[in-house]
């Protein structure tokens, strides 16, 4: 049994069996049956673990037991045994199941064999006991072995066979390892033997060395250590302990672990991809780069779903491609993703055009969607990289509606010129500058997040997970060599009519495109933004679907010289969004003739990509071109809802800014607080 | 007109956040000596 689902089933478990109980003292009934099973909050063990500080040391787990629960069990007449138990996680997780039968003997230590004692009677409510595991080697090797921790208890009754029952388990509240709880004690101020001597087999075991320094952004340096075992990640994270980080948070995704530590104003973001066999370490200070708040806080619900819009184009002025999407949250606040094309600023593609429309069609459709349009919130403005069809529009926007918006955050990742040899070829370091300029000048209250892999970013009812930025292309030779076996074995059963060069040419700077994905309202929506192939081998190598599945996919790089295919049936998205415009209203591209994308990508991409785009031929019904269109998805309890506005014009004739609770905004005037 | 304040309920993997360090007392544990092939060489 895989352990999610075994944490599943015992939770399901848990809430059916936790009505019967209330059922049954709710009635005055006799109790008896399943209704004896313990709630997740009548019997647990507590999240995370202890340490003992005094001789024999060892890591301690601590059950507890509501006093109402017990002592319902005692007045029905039953003698209760409460005992523990404590194995290494490696076996927990080879088991069928976390008890003794699963388990097998020598798989785990039980209390039983010892006299149990109470550490604590009915303090606020609860009754509770601590098991420890003593006798653990004083090496690094058994300091970073993982154990789990699970109460029990069994009831006894005459007249009935025993039943017992075990606490929930997962494996993220309920495993520890020795160093693990001594990075967590020492950064408390714990500083007693039993701690620091772990600390100190991390420090002296972690003997990787530098491969590479890389100043990945203008904010951040990276480095990429080699030589390491599968004990040199824990040992890191315990010698930054020892030198005096603390862990800020951390997030699993697959195998992979990335940590953010502080100390003062320093920043190490610790990425471990164990797949890969990669430690990449990020140093940034606060003076630079804002952390990301750990959770959402409170805010007003005005409605009960989740608005999420492609934005149209304007094909009809010549834009062929560029994105922009926005999400409209609970209270009315905004998560806006690029926002568009312009060539504003430091663009040399289709110069007979100006800026084209994105940015004000971007802000009347954020007042058309706001509760009052004179108070527009974004939450988090992403820029997924430097290009003029995706953060182009940002900046003319900025010179005419900055004073009509607050944007809290804004998250992204710049590259430096080691990451990206063809940096401003296109005019992007300009674009970049001018952007930075009118964050720095014009929105002084937001805060600037650097976006790097395994963060989550909340945004009221939203969380933002990112996959991945190009700090995980840095130096990544063996991803070359992936994406050309790639890029191969597919041209053997595609008809080649792009030039492979041409591919290279343009995904380099694609590389650069931040992936992640936002969840809200029970959907899952993974953005790629301009991914090229590179990026798709290594989220291939380090995601498989648990992390890439997703409701809702944007299509790489407008669907042309993009993601690997692989990348779509492994997301199998219900929902395409494609950020394209085509027909009769596409344009050329520069210095070509007529070019129709879509004729190119059915052309040119036969694999995975288009089973999701197409059918018999044609477009499937679930894919949603972006052309002068706004499509509009609906995110409400685990479901989607699509409507469609044929361009801006029928959108903002509709009525999509009423509230889910009626309620009516009157602005008052500037001049009563002046 | 109903409106509502929360504050959401997101999951998060955290270790730092929920860890116990009540270290001082130690007589109340129940000790579970580790078996010695749990461990390598």
């Amino acid at each position: 049994m895989k352990l999610k689902q075994l944490i599943s089933w015992v939770l399901l478990c848990g809430l059916m069996l936790s009505s019967l109980t209330v059922s049954a003292l709710a009635n005055g009934s006799s109790v008896g049956g399943g209704s004896l099973a313990p709630t997740a909050d009548d019997f647990y063990v507590e999240r995370g673990a202890s340490i003992r500080t005094e001789a024999p040391y060892g890591i301690r787990f601590t059950v507890n037991v509501s006093s109402t629960y017990k002592n319902m069990l005692e007045n029905a007449g039953y003698t209760v045994t409460y005992g523990a138990l404590i194995a290494p996680t490696e076996k927990v997780e080879a088991a069928t199941a976390f008890t003794k039968e699963a388990l097998g003997n020598g798989g785990y230590v039980d209390s039983s064999d010892k006299p149990f004692l109470w550490s604590a009677e009915d303090v606020d409510g609860k009754w509770q006991y601590r098991v420890a595991l003593v006798g653990i080697p004083e090496n690094w090797s058994s300091y970073a072995l993982d154990f789990s921790g699970i109460g029990y208890l069994t009831l006894s009754k005459q007249g009935e066979a025993d039943k017992t029952y075990y606490t929930a388990y997962s494996k993220a509240d309920h495993s520890r390892s020795v160093a693990d709880v001594a990075c967590r004690a020492y950064e408390k101020g714990i500083d007693k033997t039993a701690v620091t001597s772990v600390l100190n087999a991390g420090k002296a075991y972690f003997t990787a060395t530098k491969a590479k320094t890389v100043k990945s952004s203008p904010s951040t340096t990276q480095d990429i250590y080699e030589n390491l075992t599968a004990l040199s990640h824990k040992a890191y994270l315990t010698a930054l302990v020892k030198d005096g980080y603390t862990l800020y948070t951390d997030n699993t995704l697959g195998n992979n672990v990335y940590s953010t530590f502080t100390k003062g104003t320093e920043i190490r973001t610790v990425l471990w991809m164990p797949n890969e066999d990669e430690l990449r370490v990020m140093s940034e200070t606060t003076a630079t780069t804002s952390l990301p708040a750990l959770k959402a806080g409170s805010y007003e619900k005005l409605y009960d779903s989740t608005e999420l819009l492609q934005l149209g184009l304007n094909a009809q002025q010549g834009v062929y491609s560029g994105m922009g999407y926005v999400f409209r949250l609970h209270d009315g606040s905004f998560i806006v993703i690029d926002g568009g094309y312009s060539n504003h600023v430091g663009h040399n593609c289709d110069s007979g055009n100006t800026d084209s429309g994105n940015a004000e069609q971007l802000f009347e459709v954020l007042a058309h969607l706001a509760p009052d349009p004179q108070r527009i919130t974004i939450a988090a403005w992403i820029f997924t990289h430097g290009h003029y069809d995706h953060l182009g529009a940002f900046v003319r926007f900025s010179e005419l509606y900055a004073d009509q918006v607050t944007v809290e955050q804004f998250i992204y990742n710049r590259p430096t010129n080691e990451v990206c040899s063809n940096l401003g070829g296109d005019g992007e370091e300009e674009r970049w500058n001018a952007t930075e300029t009118a964050i720095a000048t014009q929105y002084t209250g937001a805060k600037t997040v650097t976006a790097h892999p395994g963060q989550v970013i909340y945004a009221r009812n939203a969380k933002i997970t990112v996959l991945y930025t190009h700090d995980l292309h840095a130096l990544c030779q063996d991803v070359s060599d992936y994406d050309s076996k790639l890029y191969n074995a597919e041209a053997e059963t595609e008809n080649k009519e792009l030039d492979t060069s041409t591919v290279y040419r343009y995904s380099q700077y694609n590389n650069t495109s931040l992936v992640f994905t936002v969840e809200a309202d029970g959907i899952k929506t993974l953005f790629p933004a301009d991914s090229s192939r590179d990026t798709g081998a290594i989220l291939l190598a380090l995601y498989d679907a648990s992390v890439l599945k997703s409701d809702i996919m944007q299509v790489a790089h407008h669907g042309v010289q993009q993601t690997a295919d692989n990348i779509y049936s492994t997301v199998a998205p219900t929902y395409v969004l494609w950020p394209l415009s085509t027909g009769e209203r596409s344009k050329p591209l520069p210095g070509t003739d007529d070019f129709d994308f879509i004729q190119c990508v059915k052309a040119s991409w036969k694999g995975g990509i288009n089973s999701y785009f197409f059918e018999n031929g044609t477009l499937k019904s679930t894919v949603y071109l972006a052309n002068d269109d706004i499509n509009m998805l609906t995110l409400k309890n685990g479901t989607v809802t699509h409507t469609f506005y044929e361009d801006k014009a029928a959108f903002l004739a509709s009525n999509e800014n009423t509230t889910a609770y009626g309620d009516i905004y009157l602005s008052a005037p500037q001049s009563w607080f002046e | 007109m109903k409106k509502t304040y929360i504050t959401p309920d997101l999951t998060y993997v955290n270790l730092m956040n929920e860890d116990i360090l009540t270290t001082s007392v130690t007589d109340v544990d129940i000790v579970l000596e580790a078996p010695e092939n749990w461990f390598g060489q």
